[in-house]
């Protein structure tokens, strides 16, 4: 939790200005020409420039040495300080933390964020071919692979709560027809429940749409302290409330990064230092890395009671004209889901969705509160968004 | 014949499960116990999650549980000696751990709950001819020991 005073000192940090380079595939771009797309995209967006840059955050997962400043210097280079994060999926939001850190504690005035990421197709956590020596036990067996990570859950869930597969297949027909709205997503054809349910299984009961794809893209955000937002150009949004954690030992525990029972408490921190709840809560984008994802976050933030996360997805409840909606720039199943680089789309979409320039999905209501859960195999980001 | 004399069985990697010398010894699965506090972990690890103590204490596993979840794996993962279609099946072990590992059963016959014991398979062989093996899982069948 840290220390409760400091928490109380820290200045108001907010977001200025996002920018992203669409997500897919892009063989002939390298890293370098993701990232100064979307930084410069952020920069158009925040209304300021390199001068105004006084710390750099970023990252990628693979093969992640010293991306942020490779990012950062295709568009500047003035000798500001720029730090390397890795942290699996929740790499770019780990990013943005560590800015509005170093932001509300007064070190700095103006950080920029950035995430990228270039990926192979195919399951992630293997090794290749000729290298099976060097392969842990878990690679030999074919065991440590996340869609299994989730279906193992999904599988228990059903058992549990009765949920069922066209619930978990319901996700991905939302998550679709949401990115079919979103010109920046790799995916953008809607599919029914028919085709979700009749696709290429991958890890029972999980098939083919219900899986978030390998992709190319980056990400780029604009961080202020309030008190300086007035000199720029960009339309603020509050970071109202954030907390990170990793899973605590419990004996009965399943080991993984879908563990139950950490996320609520992570949420309820998060929670607190916005002073709102889960019923305050008008657009989320949470880690759908496979569809089963959504359903326990659903149940882990508090949206819906234990075991009732199925049932709020297929009564329509997490649509963009639900209770919450959620995932509305269609989520890691279609936005796609390049590592290092989802945990800044998801706080695009919370901004745009805030701002009310979502266009096509934009949430109705002129929505003034959005979460955002990343979760990675290295722990999980939580922040609150308030207009 | 000289040739069996010299050929062994070995783990596939160390640190999960025990394959004795004797080959008419079957192989065990190992968690470890911390004799402070008793809470057993598997694979064994060298300090205790729960009351942070080094004492941990080797013991085999009955190697019999039950299913906690389990998953039909379809998509190949680069590198796996298993092919796929397979299935990865969750096993709360009595003596409280749990393990993951590849169950060799119809998908359609698995459910929660089921009653399931660990098998041995060879994997692969050595440059030296040594068996590598592995733990794999299937239904206890009623009637049969």
């Amino acid at each position: 939790m840290g220390t409760t005073e400091a928490w109380k000192k820290m200045r108001e940090v907010c977001v200025l200005g996002v920018g992203l380079h669409k997500f897919g595939r892009f063989p002939d771009e390298s890293i370098g020409d993701l990232g100064r797309e979307a930084i410069l995209a952020a920069f158009a967006d925040a209304g300021c420039g390199p001068k105004d840059i006084q710390a750099a955050f970023g990252g990628r997962v693979f093969t992640p040495n010293t991306t942020a400043m490779r990012l950062v210097n295709e568009v500047f280079q003035t000798g500001i300080l720029i730090d390397n994060v890795e942290k699996a999926c929740a790499t770019s939001s780990t990013a943005v933390r560590l800015a509005t850190w170093a932001i509300g504690a007064g070190l700095y005035d103006v950080c920029l964020c950035v995430g990228v990421e270039k990926m192979e197709r195919g399951l992630v956590g293997g090794v290749p071919a000729g290298a099976e020596s060097r392969a842990s036990y878990g690679q030999l067996m074919g065991l440590g692979i996340m869609p299994a990570e989730y279906a193992l859950r999904a599988r228990r869930h059903m058992y549990e709560y009765g949920s069922t597969r066209e619930m978990f297949a319901q996700v991905a027909v939302k998550s679709h027809k949401n990115g079919a709205l979103n010109p920046y997503a790799q995916y953008q054809t809607p599919v029914t429940l028919e085709e979700v349910l009749n696709a290429r299984m991958i890890a029972d009961p999980l098939t083919l749409y219900q899986c978030s794809p390998s992709t190319d893209g980056a990400t780029a955000v604009v961080l202020c302290a309030r008190e300086v937002a007035h000199k720029f150009t960009g339309r603020p949004i509050t970071i109202a409330g954030w907390a990170s954690g990793t899973p605590a030992y419990s004996a009965s525990g399943v080991s993984g990064d879908v563990q139950e029972g950490y996320i609520e408490r992570i949420a309820r921190e998060a929670y607190e230092r916005a002073s709102v709840g889960p019923s305050d809560i008008q657009v989320a984008q949470v880690h759908d890395a496979f569809s089963a994802g959504e359903i326990f976050a659903i149940e882990d933030l508090g949206f819906a009671k234990p075991g009732e996360g199925g049932r709020f997805v297929w009564e329509g409840k997490a649509d963009i004209n639900g209770k919450v909606a959620i995932n509305t720039d269609g989520g890691l199943e279609s936005r796609g889901h390049p590592q290092g680089a989802t945990g800044i789309a998801m706080l695009a979409e919370i901004v745009r969705q805030l701002r009310g320039e979502a266009g096509l999905r934009q949430v109705p209501g002129n929505p003034k509160v959005g979460l955002q859960h990343n979760v990675g195999v290295g722990g999980c980001n939580i922040f609150i968004y308030k207009k | 014949m000289a040739e069996a004399v010299t050929k062994k069985r070995l783990p596939i990697r160390r640190g999960r499960f025990v394959v004795p010398e004797d080959p008419n010894k079957q192989p065990y699965l190992i968690a470890g116990k911390c004799k402070h506090c008793g809470r057993v972990f598997c694979p064994p690890r060298h300090l205790c999650l729960n009351c942070g103590k080094e004492m941990m204490e080797i013991i085999p596993l009955s190697g019999k549980g039950k299913v906690y979840s389990y998953s039909e794996i379809h998509q190949q993962l680069p590198g796996a000696l298993v092919k796929t279609p397979y299935v990865i099946v969750i096993v709360s072990m009595p003596e409280g751990c749990q393990i993951s590992g590849v169950m060799t059963e119809k998908f359609e016959d698995i459910s929660v709950g089921a009653d399931i014991e660990v098998y041995w398979e060879k994997m692969l062989e050595d440059k030296d001819g040594n068996e590598l093996i592995a733990d794999k899982y299937r239904l206890v069948k009623k009637g049969k020991k």
